[in-house]
Parts: structure tokens; C-alpha cells; sequence
């Protein structure tokens, strides 16, 4: 079965067409994945800026990954489930969406990025939690992972005009 | 003068009918829209978990508020922008979609009760309520960017 057959599978069920025809079901699922989005770049930001030394400078970088990362995994799950029915209810449109794929794309690097950062410069943050010289891996992270994210947002925004 | 005509006469100024006949600029403003509503929210999002007891229970209230103040505020400012050039692009299709309406009416208490929240945080002794009030607030929030993604389904 070819991924293509997949995708056209999970357009036709009838799931997605429920979704897909109902007046308010499409709508909700949207607006519950804005809110999700809002509040995962509002939070993954938080973090970020952390590492690049411009908000909670006074805070230790430890202190502000573990209060706001949280929340930026319950806000994952939120955005990533109605993502997922969003995405089954036009499975087949988003196939040939130049910007879903940029979009899965994008997401797949932003995944990594945060991987790569907690195996290895995170696992010193002591050496450097409070101090005011971050180490410039840890700001080139925030700084990718800022930049990651705000592309998901246009790619995802895209995904309407093609 | 009526807000329906202050409506028509943006749709006629030069600025309206570029951005109506613009491909780009409806998908490029709305996508800044978005963009400063994650920072706006992630600042309310932040003090209000603390308010609430959820985050940051070490520190103090008001040292979380200074420290969100510059992501809510630059967030709520360029939402504004961006939000006033949306509705620009369209004013009397605007001023008579319901939902747009509604997230009108909604962003007035949601926007006080921000401020109220933040003025408490920033007090000697934050309100006993004002975790309830944040939770109220961050509900109109989420119902205020609900009522926005409406605006292009009605």
C-alpha cells in the first residue's frame, strides 16, 4: 500500500468525513489547535529567550526549564492530537500540500533539536544555570529552536493557500 | 459619526483597497497575528500558573510578572498592530461577521482582567482569588483566539 493509498484510506473512513462535513466540528478542532499552538510557542519561547539570555535572566536556566517545559508538553499533546484530527479529516488535500510537508519537515528538525540539546549541553547546566555567560551552543538551540518553530507556524498557516 | 461609517471610510482609503487587492498580505499579517498571540499568551500563561500555584512557587508573583511583562507586552502590542491591519482588510465585512463581534466583546474583559491580574501579582499580597481570576482570564483568552478563528468560518 503505498502512503498515498494511506492517506486517501484515512480521508474516505468515516471519522474524517464526519469531521470533514460537520459545520462545527472542523471549526473546533481548529480553534482547539490554535490555542494548543499559542500556548506551545508561548512557552517553548519562554525557554528559549531563557537561553539566549533576554527574559528570566534572573531566574536560573534549570529553574525555568523545569516550571515552563510542562506546560510545553501538555500544550504538544494538545496541539499534536487536534493536529492529528485535523489532519485525518483532509488527509487526501494535505498529500499534495507542498506545505504539510514542509511543515511534518520542520517538525521532524524541531524534534531533534531539543534531543541534542538535553543529551549534551543541558546535562551541564550547573556549569552554567545562573551565569551570565551562556555557552553559545545553548543560545544557538534557543535560537534554532525560536527560529524552528516560528517556520512551523508559516509552513502551517501555509497549508490553507495551497 | 457611526462605526459603520468609520468602517466605509477605511474600506476606501488607499490602504484598505491595497491590502483587499493584495495576494499576500491577508496570509502574511494574519500569520504575524498568530505569531504575536503565542508570545501575548505565553506571558498571561506563565504569571497566571503562578497565580494559581502551578509554577514558579519559589518566586515571588511579582518578580514573575516583571519577568513575562516584556513578552506580553511586545506580544500584545504587535498584536494589536497586526490585528488592526486584519481588520483593515476588510472593515464592513469585519464590523458585520458575528464573530468578530464576539471576540470583540470578549477582549475587553479579557484584556481588563489581564491587567488586574498583573496589577495583584505586583502587590505586597496578591488577592486571595486571584488564581480563580486567572484561570477566568486565560479561559476568555483561549475563547477571545476561538471567536478569531471563527471570523473566516461564518
Amino acid at each position: 500500500m503505498s502512503l498515498q493509498v494511506a492517506f486517501q484510506w484515512v480521508n474516505d473512513s468515516p471519522f474524517s468525513t464526519a469531521v470533514r462535513e460537520s459545520e462545527y466540528l472542523f471549526p473546533l478542532f481548529n480553534a482547539v489547535h490554535v490555542i494548543g499552538i499559542c500556548t506551545l510557542l508561548g512557552t517553548i519561547a519562554v525557554f528559549d529567550l531563557r537561553l539566549l539570555g533576554i527574559l528570566f535572566p534572573d531566574e536560573r536556566a534549570s529553574t525555568v526549564a523545569r516550571n515552563v517545559l510542562p506546560v510545553v508538553w501538555i500544550s504538544f499533546v494538545v496541539a499534536g492530537f487536534s493536529g492529528f484530527v485535523l489532519l485525518a479529516s483532509e488527509a487526501a488535500r494535505a498529500y499534495t500540500n507542498p506545505a504539510f510537508w514542509w511543515k511534518m519537515f520542520l517538525l521532524l528538525i524541531a524534534g531533534v533539536n531539543p534531543l541534542i540539546f538535553h543529551f549534551t549541553v543541558f546535562r551541564r547546566v550547573k556549569e552554567w544555570d545562573s551565569a551570565a555567560a551562556i555557552p553559545w551552543n545553548a543560545r544557538a538551540a534557543g535560537a534554532a529552536s525560536l527560529l524552528l518553530w516560528t517556520s512551523i507556524l508559516i509552513a502551517g498557516r501555509a497549508m490553507a493557500y495551497f | 459619526m457611526t462605526v459603520l461609517a468609520v468602517m466605509e471610510w477605511v474600506d476606501r482609503t488607499g490602504f484598505g483597497t491595497a491590502l483587499r487587492e493584495s495576494t499576500w498580505a491577508v496570509p502574511a499579517w494574519g500569520t504575524i497575528h498568530l505569531f504575536a498571540l503565542c508570545g501575548m499568551l505565553g506571558g498571561v500563561l506563565v504569571l497566571s500558573l503562578r497565580l494559581v500555584g502551578w509554577a514558579f512557587t519559589t518566586q515571588s508573583s511579582e518578580r514573575i510578572s516583571r519577568s513575562v511583562a516584556p513578552l506580553f507586552w511586545g506580544g500584545a502590542g504587535a498584536v494589536a498592530v497586526s490585528g488592526l491591519v486584519l481588520l483593515a482588510s476588510g472593515a464592513v465585512k469585519n464590523y458585520y461577521n458575528p464573530a468578530f463581534r464576539w471576540k470583540m466583546a470578549l477582549l475587553v474583559p479579557a484584556f481588563l482582567l489581564s491587567i488586574w491580574m498583573d496589577r495583584t501579582a505586583r502587590s505586597d499580597k496578591p488577592a486571595r482569588w486571584s488564581g480563580a481570576v486567572a484561570v477566568a482570564m486565560f479561559l476568555l483568552w483561549c475563547l477571545v483566539a476561538a471567536a478569531g478563528r471563527a471570523i473566516g468560518f461564518v
